[in-house]
C-alpha cells in the first residue's frame, strides 16, 4: 500500500471521526435532557453503542458508496481525495453559517463533484444518486410520521394511568434501550459511508478486487473512529448542554428515538446513505407536534430544508474545485 | 367551519410522498405508499377532530 492511500485513509478516518464528534449532541440529547443519564455516562453509551453496530447490520451503505455513486472506472486516488476534501471544506462552511448539514450528504455531493471534474458527466450513476436523492427528503419525513405515530399510541395507551412517577421511571429505563438503538443506526450508518470511500480507495488502487466485500480491518477502524469522536464530541458539548437541547419528557425522548433508530435501522438494512441528524430531528418534530405544531421549532426544520437543497450542490462545487489542481498536472 | 393548520400541513407530508413517487426505486416504493398513508390518515384524523370542534362551538354560540 502506498503512502497516497495511507494518508486519504487517514482523511478518511478523520472525517469519520469528526462525524461522530458533531453528531454526539443526537445521540445523547435526549437522554441527558430528560436526565436519565449523566452526560458523561451518555457519551460512553453512545460510543460503545456506534462501536457495536458493526455486529449486527452489514456492510451495504458501504457499497453503495463505494460503488453506486461514481463509475468505478472514473474512482482515482486524486478523485476520492478531492471528494473527502470537499466534503470536509463544505462542512467547515456550513458549521459557520449554522446549516445542520449532513456529512453524508456532503460526502456523496464531493465524490459526485470530483468524478465529474476528472471525467465528465457520465463518471455519475444516476439511479444510485436518484435513491440518494429521494431519501434525503423521505427520511425525515419517516421519522416525523413515526415519531407523532409512535407518541399518540403511548399517550393513548397510558393516558388512563395516574402513577405519573412509576410511569416515568419505566419511560426512563425505556430510553436507555431508544438512546442505545439510535446510537446503533448511526454508527451503522455513518461509519459505513466512511467504509464506503475507503473501499473506493482499495478497488481505485487494485487492493481489493470490484464486487468484494469490506475488509474487517476498515469496517473495524471506520467503527473506531465514529465511537471516539462520539466520546470527545460528547465530552465538549457537555458545557453547551443545557441551552441548546429541546425539553423533552422522558416519553417523548423514547418516542424520538426509537422512531428515528427504526428508519436508520432500515436505511442501513436497504443501503440507503441518509442524514442521521435529519431523521432524529423529524422524529424530534413529529413527537413535539402531538402537543400542537407550534410546540416545534420550525425555524430548526426551515434550516434542514435549506441543507437539503444546498449540500449536495454546495459540496460538488467545491470538490469540483479541489480536483482541478490534480487536473492540471494531469 | 375551517380546517385546522395540522390536517392541512398531515395532507401536505402525503402530498410530498406521492409527488416522490415516480422517481423512487420501485423496491423502495412501498415506503412513499405507507407513509402516504399513514400522513393522510392523520390528516383525516385532524380535519374531524375540527369539524367537530366547529360544529359544537357553534351550538354553543347558538344557546348563547
Amino acid at each position: 500500500m502506498d503512502a497516497a492511500v495511507v494518508v486519504i485513509i487517514l482523511i478518511a478516518l478523520a472525517f469519520d471521526f469528526f462525524n461522530g464528534f458533531h453528531d454526539a449532541a443526537n445521540s445523547i440529547a435526549t437522554v441527558v435532557s430528560t436526565r436519565v443519564l449523566t452526560p458523561r455516562i451518555a457519551v460512553a453509551w453512545a460510543a460503545f453503542f456506534n462501536f457495536a453496530a458493526f455486529l449486527i447490520f452489514g456492510t451495504a451503505v458501504a457499497a453503495t458508496i463505494a460503488s453506486d455513486v461514481v463509475e468505478p472506472e472514473a474512482l482515482s486516488n486524486a478523485v476520492i481525495f478531492a471528494g473527502l476534501v470537499g466534503a470536509i471544506i463544505w462542512d467547515v462552511i456550513t458549521w459557520f453559517l449554522g446549516l445542520p448539514t449532513s456529512s453524508s450528504h456532503a460526502l456523496v455531493g464531493g465524490m459526485a463533484g470530483a468524478a465529474v471534474a476528472a471525467a465528465g458527466w457520465e463518471a455519475l450513476i444516476a439511479s444510485g444518486l436518484q435513491k440518494i436523492a429521494v431519501f434525503i427528503v423521505l427520511s425525515p419525513i419517516v421519522g416525523f410520521l413515526l415519531g407523532f405515530t409512535l407518541m399518540v399510541i403511548v399517550l393513548w395507551s397510558f393516558h388512563r394511568y395516574h402513577k405519573v412517577d412509576k410511569l416515568n421511571r419505566g419511560f426512563r429505563r425505556m430510553q436507555l434501550v431508544s438512546a442505545a438503538a439510535f446510537s446503533l443506526g448511526h454508527g451503522a450508518n455513518d461509519a459505513q459511508k466512511t467504509m464506503g470511500v475507503i473501499l473506493a480507495l482499495l478497488i481505485a488502487n487494485g487492493i481489493v478486487s470490484e464486487g468484494s466485500g469490506v475488509p474487517l480491518w476498515v469496517v473495524l477502524s471506520a467503527h473506531t473512529a465514529i465511537g471516539l469522536g462520539t466520546l470527545f464530541g460528547g465530552w465538549r458539548i457537555v458545557h453547551t448542554m443545557g441551552s441548546k437541547i429541546t425539553k423533552l419528557q422522558p416519553v417523548g425522548g423514547m418516542s424520538a428515538e426509537s422512531s428515528a433508530a427504526v428508519t436508520l435501522f432500515f436505511t442501513a438494512h436497504a443501503g440507503i446513505p441518509v442524514s442521521t441528524t435529519h431523521t432524529i430531528t423529524g422524529a424530534i418534530a413529529g413527537v413535539g407536534t402531538t402537543q400542537r405544531l407550534s410546540a416545534v421549532r420550525w425555524g430548526v426544520a426551515g434550516r434542514v430544508v435549506w441543507a437539503w437543497v444546498l449540500t449536495i450542490p454546495g459540496s460538488f462545487v467545491v470538490a469540483w474545485l479541489a480536483y482541478l489542481p490534480f487536473r492540471e498536472l494531469g | 367551519m375551517r380546517i385546522g393548520r395540522r390536517a392541512l400541513f398531515f395532507a401536505s407530508l402525503c402530498l410530498i410522498c406521492l409527488v416522490l413517487l415516480p422517481v423512487t426505486p420501485s423496491e423502495f416504493r412501498w415506503v412513499n405508499l405507507t407513509m402516504a398513508g399513514l400522513a393522510i390518515f392523520w390528516a383525516l384524523a385532524f380535519a374531524v377532530e375540527d369539524l367537530v370542534n366547529a360544529r359544537q362551538h357553534g351550538r354553543e354560540n347558538g344557546r348563547a
